[in-house]
């Protein structure tokens, strides 16, 4: 998966770092100063993800290692922030904003988990009591995919059950579960899995596991108790989307009872600028761009508000016939 | 049109100085030509490189299809084997004090990348940094490129690595000594090329006959025919629309495109359309907004009637069932 890995040298010998190069045996491990001196200096082609991925291993000391989310980010009612801990994801998810984010399409994990959950603590201490901070994991990368190598979710769990009024939602395409199996399950932690139709999954979500792993794994978790959630983000439309979308909730409800579902959010597809430019350059043939986008504001490319508020509706709908609350369910970025 | 041939030292480009290839006496022995190839000697250097491309490209930039670099290189990584012609993937430049963020991506097939460096490479700490960056160095590549990218002209670049990139201030008389040898094997390696226009750009222009296109509607037309075969909807509107105007025919045919590439959003807008039927007329329009569920109305007031009319037209209109529909009800297809 990485040909190099790139390593800050007070961290060469970390017993961290050994578990992380040692699952890499032919990757060329090199020591470096500092991330920021060598990822994203230089524009990079998000596709060279293909053939020659890296890696970088540090720590984050400048910027802020929690950040306020965007308006409309998560469920209403809380205040929303993200968790800093790595830039970039293992998979190609061809809408993803990823590629016209970083510039670079190399993973860089921040190994320093106890800073980042010392500043969720500061963050909790400022928020209202009436209103408790949500902490996400995985607005960079996915949460789970690479949890086997970094170890973090024991930080995270000991720190969240100390904290319960707060809570940590783990965002993932990943069936990469077993490590999140080891941590005792606490309320306030919450795997949410973003899942489409199997077709969609099949051309959108390259290297992704499929439907049927996601669901194998969401089932295990709701085994072990944890707390799920699902996205449908980004909606992809087709004509028989109704019908896809029909069979996907019967899909999920024979693993996972809907009911049992913490909160459903649902979004469609949507590009800023630089990422649409990127999608045109990198996928010039996928669904997303097929049907024409709406350029509003000049920045944001969506379907028309008409169509988008149609589709979302319809599948909110499907959801709530099926006998969740509609408090349960949100529209994730579409405040409009 | 044929290739611009961009060489940094005359030792490079000796085989490709045969005969028939004739020196343009205003260019300082710098640019050649024949009936294959313009050449171009740009010196040594980012900057000599990007400036003689771009003089070229400027005055003779018509007859040109594309512009190609060959070159020797130095190698970073000791796995790149020397002597042999590569392809870089992206090229990237340090220009003495940092690595610049600009790149330009020359072929995605490959898996090396070339640092077009502002100094000879001198010491081994500098080569391990650039080696985080890329994998071969050149002095010109990506001044050339850059040029090329100003004006619009596609580019390759070809480098042959010919040492480690070890430093040391001989490597200059070193790679002289065996530029004849170098120029043999970048000659054979660009007589095996084929230096048509890559294919996207030759074939970019295929619109439909009989139609025309502004560039925002060309660009409209390509994204819809990604999902949508247009030839049958071109046909039907040749036929239906004969008598209109290529301007007119256009709008007409690109709309159906839409409705059949979109139908949802096509129901949509009709049942809009429907629902406001009775209000719109040339007189009073109605306009929605793409952001939000509000719309915009729009009249003419000439009169106490016209105010009247106004009043009447907006009991009538349906809104809470319009707002709905804006809001996303289901009542739609």
């Amino acid at each position: 998966m990485f040909r190099r890995i790139l390593v800050e040298s007070h961290l060469r010998h970390s017993p961290r770092v050994a578990h992380i190069t040692n699952h890499f045996p032919r990757a060329r491990v090199v020591e470096i100063d500092r991330i920021e001196n060598y990822f994203g200096k230089v524009k990079k082609d998000y596709l060279q993800k293909r053939t020659d991925l890296r890696l970088f291993l540090g720590e984050k000391k400048k910027g802020a290692l929690v950040k306020e989310a965007p308006r409309a980010y998560g469920s209403p009612g809380n205040p929303h922030f993200y968790f800093v801990n790595a830039y970039n994801c293992i998979y190609e998810c061809n809408y993803c904003y990823l590629q016209g984010y970083f510039h670079s399409p190399d993973v860089v994990l921040f190994l320093n988990y106890s800073d980042m959950v010392e500043e969720a603590r500061r963050v909790i201490d400022t928020c209202p009591k009436d209103s408790p901070p949500w902490f996400h994991a995985g607005e960079f990368s996915d949460s789970l995919a690479l949890s086997h190598l970094t170890d973090e979710l024991d930080t995270y769990s000991n720190f969240f059950s100390r904290y319960p009024e707060a809570t940590l939602e783990l965002r993932t395409k990943s069936a990469n579960v077993a490590p999140l199996l080891k941590v005792p399950p606490i309320p306030n932690m919450i795997a949410s899995f973003s899942l489409s139709p199997g077709d969609k999954i099949k051309y959108n979500d390259l290297k992704t596991p499929p439907l049927i792993h996601r669901l194998k794994a969401m089932e295990k978790l709701k085994a072990h108790g944890l707390n799920l959630a699902i996205h449908f983000d980004p909606i992809i439309y087709d004509e028989d989307i109704l019908g896809k979308y029909t069979t996907l909730l019967d899909t999920i409800d024979q693993r996972v009872p809907l009911t049992s579902v913490k909160y459903f959010s649902l979004g469609v597809v949507r590009f800023t600028r630089p990422v649409y430019r990127e999608v045109k350059k990198n996928y010039p043939a996928s669904e997303a761009l097929g049907l024409p986008l709406d350029n509003e504001g000049g920045n944001l490319f969506r379907y028309p508000r008409i169509k988008r508020h149609w589709i979302m509706n319809r599948i909110k709908e499907m959801i709530l016939a099926r006998g969740v609350n509609a408090e349960q369910v949100y529209l994730c970025m579409d405040d409009s | 049109m044929i290739p611009l041939l961009v060489f940094a030292h005359r030792g490079e480009a000796r085989r490709f100085l045969g005969p028939g290839i004739r020196g343009y006496p205003d260019w300082g022995g710098r640019l050649y030509g024949g009936k294959e190839y313009f050449l171009l000697i740009s010196g040594e250097g980012s900057l000599d490189g990007a400036l003689h491309t771009t003089a070229v490209l400027a005055k003779y930039g018509e007859g040109i299809s594309l512009v190609i670099n060959l070159g020797v290189a130095g190698a970073l990584g000791e796995d790149i084997p020397l002597e042999q012609v590569v392809s870089p993937r992206s090229l990237y430049a340090h220009d003495g004090k940092e690595m610049q963020f600009t790149s330009f991506q020359n072929d995605r097939t490959s898996s090396l990348d070339l640092i077009t460096t502002a100094a000879r490479i001198l010491d081994d700490s500098s080569r391990e940094y650039l080696h985080q960056f890329g994998d071969i160095v050149d002095r010109e590549a990506w001044g050339i490129a850059y040029a090329c990218h100003k004006m619009h002209k596609d580019c390759r670049i070809f480098k042959l690595p010919v040492d480690r990139a070890q430093g040391g201030r001989d490597i200059c008389q070193r790679t002289k000594k065996d530029s004849t040898r170098y120029s043999s094997v970048l000659f054979d390696f660009f007589s095996s090329l084929n230096t048509e226009r890559p294919q996207t750009l030759a074939t970019k222009s295929l619109l439909p006959e009989g139609f025309y296109f502004s560039l925002a509607q060309e660009r409209r037309f390509r994204r819809l025919s990604l999902t949508t075969s247009p030839d049958t909807v071109i046909g039907e509107v040749r036929r239906a629309h004969g008598e209109k105007t290529p301007k007119e025919r256009t709008k007409i045919l690109l709309q159906k495109l839409e409705d059949k590439a979109n139908p949802l959003l096509t129901r949509l807008r009709g049942r809009l359309r429907e629902l406001s039927k009775d209000f719109q007329n040339d007189q009073f329009r109605i306009a929605y907004d793409n952001t939000s569920p509000h719309l915009w109305i729009r009249a003419h007031i000439r009169n106490e009637g016209d105010m009247e009319s106004l009043k009447r037209r907006l009991g009538d209109l349906p809104y809470p069932a319009i707002r709905a529909l804006l809001e996303g009800d289901r009542n739609v297809s």
